[in-house]
């Protein structure tokens, strides 16, 4: 108990700020990040639409796995480097694409 | 017995809490609309008054629409919809496309078919205008409104319900994760302490509608971002803003061939997909009458026992049938079947009255969920004046929505002999919020308001069916005859849900317990 209300002390106040953003606004646009590029790299299938429609239906998961691993990661750092490195590289990969 | 260490636990209850805290009204009001909507096409068959058949489509066309073509403009005849309506009346929409500020609008002649090809009604306008302005769907289309957006302009609204629909499922994961004895909690019931007792009956029916609410809130989620803002980001980005590309892969578009072609026979057509289909017809879409590349979209109902249907592709010159094809795509495919799933598991209509009866059920119950976990949130924070605001909200909200649903409904019956429901049915429902608002402004306490309220809604929903009656509704023998028990079981289950609300209502107010909310100094130096 005592080592969380230290956490929570001074250097920590802006902790479940930064937490809600990655988790809210962030998780957001991750989650359309990823939905943008997926239509690439999912296999069309045997009716030639699988790509465009497991983003659609896999929407709310993607964004589902996003939020709740912002939120409960222990590690704030942690979770802004892989979302960041998630960011990255799906906006590299969609800038490609675009210009290609 | 889920185990998350304390800091997680204590992390997803102030995430359940405050998602409820700030989206919990709204998604009330979601998900009673939409407990509602289970039952739109149903209230508006009950409700509209016009007795058409069971499975319209079947009855013989071609002649009525042939001489409803020579009726209509040459410039509408290009394009033809056929829809049965939940009446039991056809639908036949000559039209063709406009451009109006850049976007394609379909602009013709609506035509009412009742049985044995006699004509209802004909209006012209735009298509989605028509359907905004039918008087006797007002109704059912302001419940599915309220439900879909709230009535707020697209895409905002969708943007708005799809963000509630995000919200009840951290609510229903974050349910799940939080509980240390998930099973043990789906039977505990104590006492008749009020905030132990509230917390229980939260728990339980929680618990007991978990899944549900997944589902709703995963589909929900779906349907409102879907059409506002994924379908249109993956085309543009897919198929970088080829529309024609998009179109050809998700539905399959025919070679432009616009060489004049014989127009084929209808009853023929819709004959064949009804034997293929081995259920009911639901809508019929023909593109470029008279043309070779006249093409005829069928969509008929799922088959007894199945969840989706193929949809059936003929040629508009020949009658031959080309193909048959799910939802998206030419074939059927995993994606497909994933994305036909989502509606009917939404709309619970995927076992006639038995499924969307067991939906209804566990709307209402998950909105018992959403309000009493709201209560539970301002009961302990009762003792801070912005909290007490929330808790006046969340009483008038609770009670006065149903209030308000019930009064729209009157509403619109009065106002069916004049045909002024579409002015009527939303005006009741805004005056009725605004009445229910001043007792809780006004009231001491606000304890025994939604209780007085549901007491109010279970009035006028049993002097519905009398007032349906009373306007020159169909009587059951007349609505039987044609085949249409929609009005009867509405009648009897709406009914029954005001008793329910009547029952209800007064159990609570009988038990008197200590009211949390009442005044005491505190309170009276806030107010």
């Amino acid at each position: 108990m005592a080592a969380v209300n230290s956490s929570a002390t001074k250097p920590g106040r802006l902790r479940p700020w930064l937490r809600a953003l990655l988790a809210g606004p962030c998780a957001l646009a991750l989650t359309a990040l990823i939905m943008a590029v997926m239509p690439f790299w999912v296999p069309k299938g045997t009716g030639g639409v699988d790509h465009i429609a497991f983003p659609l239906f896999f929407m709310p998961a993607i964004w589902g796995i996003i939020f709740f691993y912002a939120l409960l990661d222990r590690s704030l750092a942690r979770v802004a480097i892989v979302m960041t490195v998630l960011a990255v590289i799906h906006a590299i990969a969609l800038r490609g694409i675009l210009a290609g | 017995m889920i185990n998350l260490k304390a800091r997680e636990t204590k992390t997803l209850v102030a995430v359940h809490g405050w998602a409820g805290a700030v989206l919990g009204l709204l998604l009330y009001a979601v998900i009673v609309t939409g407990t509602a909507a289970v039952f739109s096409n149903e209230i508006k068959a009950w409700s509209g008054g016009l007795l058409g058949m069971n499975d319209p489509l079947s009855q013989p066309l071609g002649a009525v629409l042939a001489r409803l073509e020579a009726e209509t403009p040459k410039e509408f005849r290009d394009d033809l919809a056929l829809r049965a309506t939940p009446a039991g009346n056809v639908l036949a929409f000559f039209h063709a496309d406009e451009m109006v500020n850049g976007a394609r609008r379909e602009r013709g002649i609506l035509y009412t078919i009742g049985p044995n090809g006699r004509l209802v009604s004909r209006q012209e306008g735009f298509g989605n205008e028509l359907s905004a302005s039918d008087p006797y769907t007002a109704l059912g289309r302001f419940y599915v409104d309220l439900h879909v957006r709230l009535h707020v302009p697209n895409p905002w609204g969708l943007i708005l319900t799809g963000i509630l629909g995000l919200a009840m499922l951290v609510a229903a994961v974050s349910g799940i994760l939080m509980h240390r004895h998930l099973f043990r909690d789906i039977f505990l019931l104590r006492g008749r302490d009020r905030v132990v007792g509230l917390r229980d009956l939260h728990s339980v029916a929680g618990t007991w509608t978990l899944p549900h609410a997944f589902v709703l809130a995963f589909t929900g989620a779906y349907l409102s971002f879907a059409i506002a803002v994924a379908l249109p980001m993956l085309a543009k980005i897919a198929f970088k803003g080829d529309v024609r590309a998009m179109v050809t892969t998700l539905n399959g578009l025919n070679t432009v061939d616009a060489r004049p072609a014989a127009i084929a026979d209808i009853d023929a057509m819709l004959s064949d997909a009804r034997k293929r289909a081995g259920a009911p017809l639901l809508s019929a879409a023909w593109e470029n009458r008279g043309r070779t590349d006249s093409r005829i979209t069928v969509f008929p109902a799922p088959r007894s026992g199945e969840l989706t249907a193929m949809r059936l592709i003929y040629n508009g010159s020949t009658g031959e049938l080309i193909r048959e094809r799910p939802i998206v795509g030419l074939k059927p495919s995993m994606g497909a079947s994933l994305l036909a799933l989502i509606g009917p598991v939404h709309f619970g209509n995927f076992a006639g009255w038995w499924s969307r009866a067991v939906w209804f059920a566990l709307g209402a119950a998950s909105a018992y969920v959403a309000w009493s976990g709201l209560n539970l949130w301002i009961r302990r924070r009762f003792d801070q004046r912005g909290w007490r605001a929330l808790g006046r909200m969340t009483a008038w909200v609770g009670g006065g929505l149903p209030f308000a649903m019930a009064a729209a409904a009157v509403a619109y019956f009065v106002s069916l002999p004049s045909l002024t429901t579409v002015f009527w049915t939303p005006a009741a429902f805004l005056i009725a919020a605004a009445l229910a608002l001043v007792p809780a402004l006004l009231m001491r306490s606000v304890e025994r308001l939604p209780s007085l309220l549901f007491g109010a809604t279970g009035i006028l929903l049993i002097a519905l069916p009398l007032l349906r009656a009373a306007v020159g509704g169909p009587t059951w023998r007349a609505a039987l005859s044609a085949g249409q028990n929609a009005v009867p079981t509405m009648d009897v289950l709406v009914a029954l849900c005001g008793i329910a609300c009547l029952v209800s209502a007064a159990m609570a107010l009988r038990h008197r317990e200590p009211a949390t909310f009442a005044a005491g100094p505190v309170m009276q130096s806030a107010e």
